[in-house]
């Protein structure tokens, strides 16, 4: 396997069960797991605004804050 | 006002464009505001069917249009998606765009796709990777494509060229060219310690295309600020400044002012494109 190819199923692994990534990710101001992190919350952010398009009577059926959490579990479970 | 049919197959003028969103569709045909050009994001248009479709073809008789890709995953290690792009193949065949664009980036693996942009490690074997690629879309297409650089919130241990050397050598071996985005080298610069005037000076002048502007927003990360590239604000003076020193060493380049988020009014939009028409009309003044 190439390196490439390993960083990149390593992130992808990274992103859904939270393994280290500090054998890959140079630690700055913020650490291997800080700087994955943000990637997480940008991809979560992203996935939750396309669910609330696609689903806003739900959203309003069930409150932003709970739509919220569901969206968290479901793009967890489908997605990453 | 724009002549209709005058713009297909024109270039795209050393100007400020803004980003065509869909709140902005109606505005945009009822009044033509005087705006140089117009950039989309493509995969919103891939539905031939699609109302977003027909309305950038009307609109397209009016400006001339640059295709901002966000899909390929150009640096993913999958095989390419061959029905992406023939469906790019068939938007750019039905718009006549002036520019197509694509990012420095990989957004999936093992096909998985993570609707970000997901930064490379600087490596001979990432550049020979991608340099592969950018060549297959570059034929497959049948004419040059332009790479942008991407914001990023990490640095790979792996990587062993400053970015924008990888970048330069992506354009030299590939044959592409670069959209460089101010926005990104400068949130870059902060969240990974270097000078952004660096970055600029080392960018040679020929391969750049296009620019994008864009504002970013401030987030705590265990009491360190970090820059997230969340184009949804006015564009930083800071950004403004690093703008006006590159139009100045570059020249007048095509300039596109991103807002993708909390999206304001038209004419906030058009305000943004103002300022940075009125620093290349001043670059210009300098210069003659």
């Amino acid at each position: 396997m190439s390196a490439l190819r390993d960083i990149q199923l390593k992130f992808k692994q990274a992103l859904n069960a939270d393994t280290d990534m500090s054998d890959y990710i140079a630690a700055g101001s913020l650490t291997a797991n800080e700087c994955l992190q943000i990637y997480q919350n940008n991809i979560f952010t992203c996935l939750t605004k396309s669910l609330q398009i696609t689903y806003p009577c739900i959203e309003k059926l069930v409150g932003q804050h709970f739509f919220a959490y569901l969206c968290q579990h479901y793009i967890k479970k489908i997605s990453l | 006002m724009n002549n209709s049919t005058g713009f297909i197959d024109k270039p795209i003028p050393a100007r400020a464009g803004i980003g065509l969103r869909s709140p902005h569709y109606q505005a945009i045909l009822t009044s033509l505001p005087d705006i140089a050009w117009l950039e989309v994001h493509s995969e919103n248009y891939f539905h031939t069917g699609s109302n977003a479709k027909r309305i950038l073809t009307d609109i397209r008789n009016h400006y001339p249009i640059s295709l901002h890709g966000v899909g390929l995953s150009l640096g993913s290690t999958d095989p390419l998606d061959i029905t992406h792009l023939k469906k790019l193949k068939n938007l750019i065949s039905d718009i006549a765009p002036a520019l197509v664009s694509e990012h420095l980036a990989w957004i999936s693996v093992d096909q998985r796709y993570f609707n970000d942009l997901l930064p490379l490690p600087y490596t001979e074997e990432a550049l020979q990777h991608l340099v592969g690629r950018i060549n297959t879309v570059q034929d497959y297409l049948q004419r040059p494509i332009l790479i942008e650089n991407i914001s990023s919130y990490l640095q790979y241990k792996h990587s062993t060229i400053p970015e924008w050397e990888f970048l330069t050598a992506v354009a030299a071996q590939s044959g592409c060219q670069l959209l460089l985005d101010i926005n990104n080298i400068y949130v870059n610069s902060c969240n990974h310690q270097f000078d952004p005037f660096v970055y600029l000076s080392n960018i040679p002048q020929a391969t750049i295309a296009e620019i994008h502007l864009a504002g970013f927003s401030r987030q705590s990360v265990n009491a360190q600020e970090i820059l997230i590239d969340t184009h949804d604000q006015p564009i930083a003076a800071a950004v403004w400044e690093l703008y006006q020193h590159a139009i100045t060493r570059y020249g007048n380049k095509p300039t596109l002012i991103e807002w993708d988020s909390n999206i304001p009014s038209l004419q906030t939009l058009l305000n943004e494109a103002g300022k940075a028409n009125h620093i290349m009309e001043q670059n210009h003044v300098c210069i003659a």
